[in-house]
């Protein structure tokens, strides 16, 4: 159990290491610590989205207007 | 303490009656803001001589004979995420650049100066609205009037905070995930997050930009619609706004719930470790609403842990596309709590943010399914009060959390509105929620009103303001409602 406890957490360190590089951000131990620590309600998080059978075929709540504002706030 | 009408609706019948003048009631709102600001955290910046000189022009407007409704020269405040032109945006942050926004009005703003409405300042809230209270940053931490030592809720602090004490009777914040709610459960005051696209985010700083709404929060749901019906309308800068024809909201208020069929959420949310006295308010709130005429049936929320899923997913990623300039260069000048927040955003793909939108179009599909059997679905905002702070001014978010079942109704767009429904053992306010159609605010707004005509929740104020200690949980009563019993309809 307990194994199993540190291997999640090694793997979940390694994950967000390299996420966090990937995307450019400098974060500190502190900061990645605390991420870990969260990470596997994230993952159960990521994982109830792709659960849901009836998401199949539908399509995605990503909408846009082809005639774009002409200008921004 | 001066005398201060404890409603809109109250403030603006002595406004048009003449036994008040928007100076007078200005002046004495700031006056209550010198007395009780510091100690509750609720301004970052305050527009006093801007606020006097609009209340002197309400004032000589009436005089010549124009009424511009409910709100002239009523004092409102603004949460910190929404540009004034009187002063910068700082969204409680250091990184936001001091020019953005700088002289502008959002368009909820200019809704509100164009019915007349008194811009008293600019309210805290969590930075970027995502962040945790932080005393080592150079910004008020707001604090819950109720008890001093405990969170108000966010992030719109300082806008029910001011509410709750009579800083202002009126203010707008901005819901993410409960960000107008739950500080409007934890103060005791009304909060009503419309549906997604009736009231513009121009000139809002975006949280999620698909999560985020801007809404009111005030005294009483009666408010709630004054402030709604300045604030709802289609607006060309906001490319989530809906061109939707807006009802009258205060016309829909006939103080009858004859007819409305109510569904009551239990299953998620009463977990072990809920303070007993919200399951008992809220059976008692909706003894109130059957004895008004309504209805009630149990339902599930379909897809709960997948549609809370998707709002984490989607709030991580959209708040992190915001962001990541500033984080690249300048992640030290924001909180632990707020980078915490945001970079978990970096720790999710793309495909599962398309997937979480997927999500969102199914909840929306069985919730229209649900809302066709009812017309309202009710469950407590959260079952336990405000949380105290720690000693080195944080508090146990993750925890408080558990408690808290806002979050839900961000994913598919409805609205959702939070008002008082009684007290903890400890004399702190409790909360119901309701929640409706897309754009059906005006059955909301009905419901929410005649609960209130019923009840005396949303009257009943902090200890802070009469001069009471304030509550000790070793000595209070465990009969709801105790704490304020001086309380009345005046602030």
């Amino acid at each position: 159990m307990t194994e199993n406890m540190n291997a999640d957490r090694t793997r979940d360190e390694a994950s967000v290491r390299a996420m966090l590089d990937a995307a450019g951000l400098q974060a500190g131990d502190d900061a990645v610590q605390r991420l870990v620590a969260s990470h596997a309600n994230l993952r159960a998080a990521i994982e109830a989205v792709w659960a849901v059978g009836e998401t199949r075929y539908v399509s995605p709540a990503l909408i846009f207007r082809a005639d774009a504002p002409a200008s921004e706030w | 303490m001066a005398d201060i009408p404890g409603s809109v609706s109250e403030a603006a019948d002595q406004l048009r009656a003449g036994t008040l003048s928007s100076v007078e009631l200005t002046s004495a709102v700031l006056q209550r803001a010198d007395e009780l600001d510091a100690r509750t955290g609720t301004y970052i910046t305050r527009f006093d001589e801007h606020a006097l000189a609009a209340a002197r022009q309400a004032d000589r407007e009436r005089a010549a004979g124009t009424d511009k409704g409910y709100l002239h020269g009523i004092p409102v405040g603004i949460k910190d995420l929404l540009a004034a032109s009187e002063g910068p945006t700082t969204a409680q942050s250091l990184v936001l650049d001091p020019a953005w926004g700088a002289g502008k009005d959002a368009t909820a703003v200019t809704r509100l100066r164009s019915v007349g409405a008194v811009i008293t300042g600019k309210l805290t809230t969590m930075e970027f609205a995502c962040g945790v209270p932080d005393p080592t940053k150079p910004f008020p931490v707001p604090r819950n009037p109720w008890r001093l030592d405990t969170w108000p809720g966010g992030s719109s602090s300082g806008a029910a905070i001011g509410v709750a004490t009579g800083m202002f009777l009126a203010s707008i914040g901005t819901d993410t995930g409960g960000s107008i709610r739950i500080p409007a459960a934890f103060c005791g005051v009304t909060g009503l997050m419309p549906t997604f696209g009736l009231v513009s985010k121009a000139g809002c700083v975006p949280a999620s930009y698909s999560l985020d709404r801007v809404g009111p929060l005030a005294r009483t749901a009666r408010d709630c619609a004054i402030m709604l019906q300045a604030l709802a309308g289609f607006d060309p800068l906001d490319p989530a706004s809906r061109d939707h024809k807006v009802p009258d909201y205060l016309a829909a208020l006939s103080g009858s719930m004859d007819g409305v069929r109510i569904g009551v959420e239990r299953a998620h949310h009463f977990p072990e470790g809920s303070d007993p006295a919200a399951r008992e308010m809220f059976e008692q709130a909706l003894d109130v609403m059957r004895g008004m005429g309504a209805t009630t049936v149990e339902v599930t929320l379909p897809h709960y842990d997948a549609a809370i899923g998707a709002a984490r997913v989607t709030g991580g990623a959209e708040g992190m596309a915001y962001h990541r300039p500033d984080l690249l260069t300048r992640w030290d000048d924001y909180g632990p709590g707020t980078t915490w927040m945001i970079s978990r955003g970096a720790l999710v793909s793309g495909a599962d943010y398309v997937q979480a939108q997927r999500v969102r179009r199914v909840v929306q599909h069985a919730l229209r399914e649900l809302l066709t059997e009812v017309d309202l679905i009710a469950s407590p905002t959260a079952t336990i009060a405000a949380i105290p702070f720690t000693p080195d001014g944080s508090a146990d978010f993750a925890e408080a959390f558990r408690f808290i079942f806002t979050q839900y109704w961000n994913l598919p767009g409805n609205p959702a509105i939070s008002l008082p429904m009684g007290f903890s053992a400890t004399g702190m306010p409790l909360s119901l929620h309701l929640a409706g159609r897309p754009f059906d605010e005006a059955l909301l707004l009905r419901a929410a009103d005649a609960y209130q005509r019923a009840t005396g929740w949303h009257h009943r104020l902090p200890p802070l303001l009469s001069h009471q200690p304030t509550p000790d949980p070793a000595t209070e009563s465990a009969q709801p409602g105790t704490a304020s019993e001086s309380a009345t309809r005046t602030n």
